[in-house]
């Protein structure tokens, strides 16, 4: 896929308004990571260099020294999801972002317990 | 320039392990999604936006070439950190039925769903029940207590959704902790219950 020309001052936005805000990934619009959902919880790898990222991706890298969202991610920097996933997908390829576990499996019954408890304390 | 980390021991030693449990909170335009996630959250709701981008929306013939437009809906979620191993994410849908195509994104594992329903406009909520049916996903319906709304019973607002008697339903007023605490659960308790019919299951 080829890349989009600069956007003209669309870049963020508030509404529903017409943007570009997939310059900054190459033009691509879907990661090819499925494992990578917005509740996804990433964290920076131990010593993970930024040379040769984007600003965007090395404010990503920094987001995640704690563990953090991909969700919590975009809010931070400001971006669509899906440029957010894109980006942690390559950095999570050149293994600079480690990916906690996602494999999706049926709840445990003392998971659901600990979280009744949790919102029973609120 | 390297990213530090402090409290972690180096190398293999160290494995990711928060796992997220997502939670999505539906409804029709207004029915109050914001305002239910706000009271649980234990941070002010965050918003991040979505986009779809949609080749041929306007078509130049005369170049031959499509124009590729992209539109973003923003939607609000929340967080509920359990302990140091488990996070519940809370995540509205965007009221609106043209942004159907977040959904998936959305819902893609999530383990439970609210579709919070206003009785003035109970149209709105069949796209969500539609969805988690059939997607298989678990969902309550709550009820929102609008001022000025008639009451109405929730036999009748089960039987204009046309959910089925198992679907677990209850009244609420989004914009108290209390009360959305008790649709919250309603919710995880089916999730117990399926569960252990899960658990049941296989032990025979
Ligand atoms: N009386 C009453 N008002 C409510 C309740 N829940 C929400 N509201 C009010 O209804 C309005 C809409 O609530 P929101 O939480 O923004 O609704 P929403 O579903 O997020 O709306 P959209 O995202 O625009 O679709 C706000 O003014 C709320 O204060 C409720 O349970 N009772
Ligand atoms: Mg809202």
């Amino acid at each position: 896929m080829s890349a989009e020309p600069p956007s003209k001052g669309h870049g963020r936005t508030g509404g529903h308004d017409v943007v570009r805000p997939f310059v900054m990934t190459g033009g691509r619009t879907r990661a090819d990571r499925r494992d990578l959902r917005i509740e996804t919880m990433l964290t920076a790898v131990p010593g993970a260099t930024t040379s040769g990222l984007s600003a965007e991706q090395v404010k990503l890298l920094r987001l995640c020294q704690a563990p953090i969202s991909i969700a919590e991610a975009s809010a931070e920097l400001g971006l669509v999801i899906g440029v957010t996933t894109i980006l942690a997908a390559d950095l999570v390829s050149e293994g600079r972002l480690e990916v906690h576990q996602t494999d999706p499996v049926e709840i445990e019954l003392d998971v659901l317990s600990r979280m009744i408890d949790a919102v029973r304390a609120l | 320039m390297t990213i530090k980390h402090d409290d972690r021991p180096a190398g293999d030693a160290w494995k990711p392990r928060i796992r997220p449990v997502k939670f999505v909170v539906a409804g029709g335009f207004g029915a109050g999604k914001t305002t239910f996630v706000g009271a649980l959250s234990e941070i002010p709701p965050l918003r991040t936006e979505a986009a779809m981008t949609t080749v041929g929306a306007r078509v130049d013939h005369r170049r031959g070439s499509e124009a590729k437009t992209t539109t973003t809906v923003a939607m609000d979620f929340g967080r509920l950190t359990v302990d140091e191993y488990l996070v519940m994410y809370l995540f509205g849908t965007p009221g609106q039925e043209r942004f159907g195509f977040m959904w998936d994104d959305i819902c893609t594992h999530a383990l439970g769903a609210v579709v919070l329903v206003d009785t003035d406009r109970l149209d709105q909520s069949f796209p969500a029940v539609d969805y988690f049916e059939a997607k298989d996903i678990p969902f309550v319906v709550a009820v929102n207590r609008f001022e000025g709304t008639t009451r109405h019973d929730l036999g009748a607002v089960r039987d204009a959704l046309g959910v089925s008697p198992n679907v677990p339903m209850t009244e609420c007023d989004a914009r108290h902790t209390e009360s959305a605490k008790q649709v919250l659960l309603l919710l995880l308790d089916e999730l117990v219950n399926a569960a252990r019919a899960r658990a049941a299951a296989t032990v025979v």
